[in-house]
């Protein structure tokens, strides 16, 4: 099978080429450098099925970070049988600007102009025959986004890969077009493939092959001597950089008619912007977008209404019908509900249906086969699954500002303020990333050229929410809602991404100004153009998303469930013990026995804070296992609380009437400890894939200095949570350590850039 | 002991027995085994069906 590589610019839409040719569905952001590494897929669409490998997006060919060393090495050492250079249309001369170094190479090559829709809607025109002629290979006008002329694009690469093709370059006739010459006779004789390619490189004395060619070097550093440039002197870079935007803006750019004459006049882009990335006004609208997104998804107080309606529409349904589940769907008496929480009890309806079906199949069978299959998987399952709704209205809303443009934006308003902290905006677009899963946003990280910077993005990639611990926040700030009456879910969800953000800021700024000093790389990002969010890419994002879950709900969660049952309901001699002897159990023993270490967070103070410890524990495997470890031990630990005479709760929800129980028994199971519970399992080690991946992405020593960090920062903010939480007076105390901490860091910052001033004057 | 609860046993141990090999065969094939295992098991399928079609061994050239 043939093999086609997809290479490009950042952001010109080479993940959406590949997602519209293979059929997969790799995540494709508005930003440059969502794709950090190659990527491969089966395209059947032209006249033979090929290998399309999606390469990460690059301006040049020179190494100056990872994802262009991968891109180069890649198309030089696999010699794929096509390249296909996708080009932004909108923003021609720049991008055959790459173009120039990909036709260096002896391979086959053809260009596609991506985004020709939006060309043709800004009135331009570009003439593909002129410049097909005038490069000399192929040139087709696509529209990846909407799959227009792919068929076409790809017979023309099957064509195009059958030809053999020598390198051509545009400096020739450039100053240094006599050296380049010399330098490709001299690879010749090397017996060097791609010597033209070789040649350019070595002339702008490129890193790479200086190194792999020290012999050449001398040739590059002896026609320095007598060929002085007069504007650039012997920067041969910057004068072949030159030279190839001059080639390009007289040779190829005449082909593109651009219907606006002056560029001077702002685009609706630009209009939008004065707004939302406002030096002063930028962070607080961002902070009002995410509590939007938030408050729809979330609140069970719509636009703040409070309760419009006294009775339900659905009060002629019996509460001890099957359907009593659907009661409160639209509305409560404390307000209307937000999508997010109509589509969430819309399936908790179901599920409720479900599992009342089951509990009377099973009626007649053994106690403990109706207690592992209703009250172990399913209430683990069904605890767990009732979140999808709610997680997939935000991951949409994400999608939707990811899509139009926006997030890139954020990492430009934010990058302003993580440079005080040590940190460039660049770093922001991986925790963006965070939000969704911590796995492709760690690997992300390998955009980040500064290997200290890169450290402590990884450190705090797990602080910003991902989807799994969504249920975690969800559900113990809906049993607050319960419990306590404080009736502001989204507000506790949306203050607990901000907890997450800010941890991360203030962590970075302790790494940054003490054991990790470094100077972080400049952020140079090209602001892609607003643009309405494409139903299908958000679709895609959405579905994804959706079917992860569902899939990991019925394989991992489902095993999990079964397992905590299992040791829930044995003691260590193997013995079955029915729910009211549950504290006798295996996992009783060891939840007891860590539970001493959570009793500064507030919930291990509780007799039956050993469910807290241990859900804490199976959420290492997958975070979504905490609510079902919770789901799966409610029913039996409300049992076992019954036996012992407590006057157990019963609103229908076993989780809630778990915590109101809890409550009513023990006083230091306050919002605080709660609230320390969900920081916690946000802040603490992450699940056992993200952790794999920090293991791959770094050194073993920084490894295990990373898990001990999580284990601490999660702790000392935990515990600050319950203590403040609980004894409002113990702020005073926290506030002056704090301020102490950031006295003697900056006094030592302070010290160590004197240090760093005498060293370089000396 | 009752059919039910003998096959309740057999289906709970093989399903968590099948979940921990599946895990740990990817584990020392060095595969992925987060959320991106599903993309991985994707790739496979498409290029098993390419295979399929037109009775190809080879991934590549």
């Amino acid at each position: 099978m043939k093999n086609f590589a997809l290479a490009g610019n950042p952001n010109c839409g080479k993940t959406t080429l590949f997602n519209s040719l293979t059929g997969s569905t790799a995540h494709v952001g508005n930003w440059p450098g969502v794709t950090v590494d190659k990527r491969v897929g089966v395209c059947s669409l032209g006249k033979e099925a090929v290998n399309i490998v999606d390469l990460p997006g690059i301006y040049s060919l020179s190494p100056y970070t990872p994802e262009e060393v991968i891109s180069r090495n890649y198309i030089i050492d696999e010699k794929p049988d096509c390249v296909i250079d996708i080009i932004d249309s909108t923003n021609l001369e720049r991008n055959l600007y790459l173009t120039t170094q990909i036709m260096e190479m002896n391979v086959p090559v053809i260009v596609a102009l991506n985004m020709m829709d939006v060309v043709e809607k800004n009135g331009d025109v570009i003439d593909e025959l002129r410049l097909s002629q005038a490069l000399g290979v192929p040139v087709v006008k696509i529209s990846a986004l909407k799959q227009d002329n792919l068929k076409r694009l790809m017979d023309l690469a099957i064509e195009a890969a059958e030809k053999k093709r020598n390198g051509k370059t545009v400096l020739e006739e450039s100053p240094v077009g006599h050296l380049i010459k010399d330098l490709t006779i001299a690879f010749s004789s090397l017996g060097v493939s791609d010597p033209l390619f070789h040649a350019c490189k070595l002339a702008e004395l490129d890193e790479l092959e200086c190194a792999n060619h020290p012999q050449l070097v001398n040739m590059v550093k002896e026609f320095q001597k007598v060929n002085v440039d007069s504007k650039f002197g012997q920067d041969y870079e910057a004068l072949i950089a030159d030279e190839r935007y001059k080639y390009i803006t007289s040779k190829y750019a005449i082909f593109m008619k651009k219907a606006r004459k002056d560029d001077r006049v702002p685009t609706k882009s630009d209009k939008i912007d004065k707004v939302l990335t406002h030096v002063v006004f930028g962070i607080p609208i961002f902070l009002c977008i995410l509590f939007v997104i938030f408050h729809f998804t979330f609140s069970e107080n719509l636009f703040f209404l409070g309760g419009l309606f006294n009775s339900d529409c659905f009060d002629f349904i019996p509460d001890d019908s099957i359907w009593a589940g659907f009661k409160g769907l639209f509305y409560t008496e404390n307000g209307i509900n937000s999508p997010g929480v109509m589509l969430s009890n819309l399936v908790n309806g179901f599920t409720n249906i479900f599992s009342t079906l089951a509990g009377n199949a099973l009626s007649g069978a053994p106690e403990w086969v109706s207690g592992l299959i209703v009250d172990g998987v399913l209430g683990g399952i069904f605890a767990v699954i009732g979140f999808l709704p709610q997680i997939l209205v935000l991951f949409l809303f994400f999608s939707i500002l990811e899509d139009s443009g926006y997030m890139a934006r954020v990492a430009f308003i934010l990058d302003k303020l993580f440079r005080k902290f040590g940190l460039s905006g660049r770093a922001f677009l991986p925790m963006i990333m965070g939000f969704g899963c911590s796995v492709p946003a760690m690997i992300n990280t390998r955009t980040i050229a500064d290997e200290k910077e890169r450290i402590a993005t990884i450190r705090v990639i797990p602080f910003f929410s991902c989807g799994a611990k969504l249920p975690i926040l969800t559900a113990i700030a809906g049993c607050i809602a319960m419990a306590f009456g404080f009736n502001n879910v989204d507000l506790i969800t949306m203050g607990m991404y901000v907890l997450g953000m800010v941890v991360a800021i203030v962590s970075v700024l302790l790494m940054r100004k003490t054991f990790m000093r470094g100077h972080s790389s400049p952020f140079i990002m090209e602001l892609p153009t607003y643009h309405l969010p494409q139903a299908k890419s958000t679709a895609l994002l959405v579905w994804d998303k959706a079917k992860h879950f569902v899939k990991k709900a019925f394989t991992v969660i489902l095993a999990s469930t079964i397992v905590i049952w299992f040791v829930s309901h044995f003691s260590w001699n193997w013995t079955y013990l029915p729910d009211e002897q549950m504290s006798e159990s295996i996992l009783s023993s060891i939840g007891q026995l860590f539970k001493p270490l959570f009793v500064p967070l507030g919930f291990g103070i509780s007799e039956y804070g050993w469910v807290f410890v241990v859900a804490i524990v199976t959420g290492l495997i997958a975070k979504e296992n905490v609510v079902a470890t919770l789901g799966t031990l409610a029913a039996s630990t409300l049992a076992l609380m019954a036996s012992k005479g407590i006057d157990v709760s019963a609103t229908g929800d076993a989780l809630n009437d778990l915590v109101m129980t809890m409550r009513a028994t023990s006083s230091s199971l306050n919002p605080a400890a709660l609230l320390a519970f969900i920081a916690y399992n946000m802040l603490t080690v992450p699940c056992f894939a993200a952790v794999a991946t920090a293991r791959g992405e770094l050194t073993k020593k920084d490894f295990w200095i990373t898990v001990i960090f999580w284990l601490a920062v999660s702790y000392v903010v935990s515990s600050a949570i319950y203590v403040i939480g609980s004894f409002w007076w113990t702020a005073f105390i926290y506030v002056a350590a704090i301020a102490l901490i950031i006295l003697c860091v900056h006094l030592y910052d302070k010290a160590k850039k004197n240090k760093e001033i005498k060293e370089a004057n000396a | 002991m009752q059919p039910i609860e003998i096959i309740v046993i057999i289906a709970a141990v093989s399903f968590v027995l099948a979940i921990l090999t599946v895990y740990i065969k990817r584990r020392i094939k060095g595969e992925p085994t987060g959320d991106c295992a599903c993309c991985h098991t994707n790739k496979e399928k498409l290029l098993k069906k390419y295979h399929k079609m037109y009775g190809c061994k080879c991934v590549n050239k």
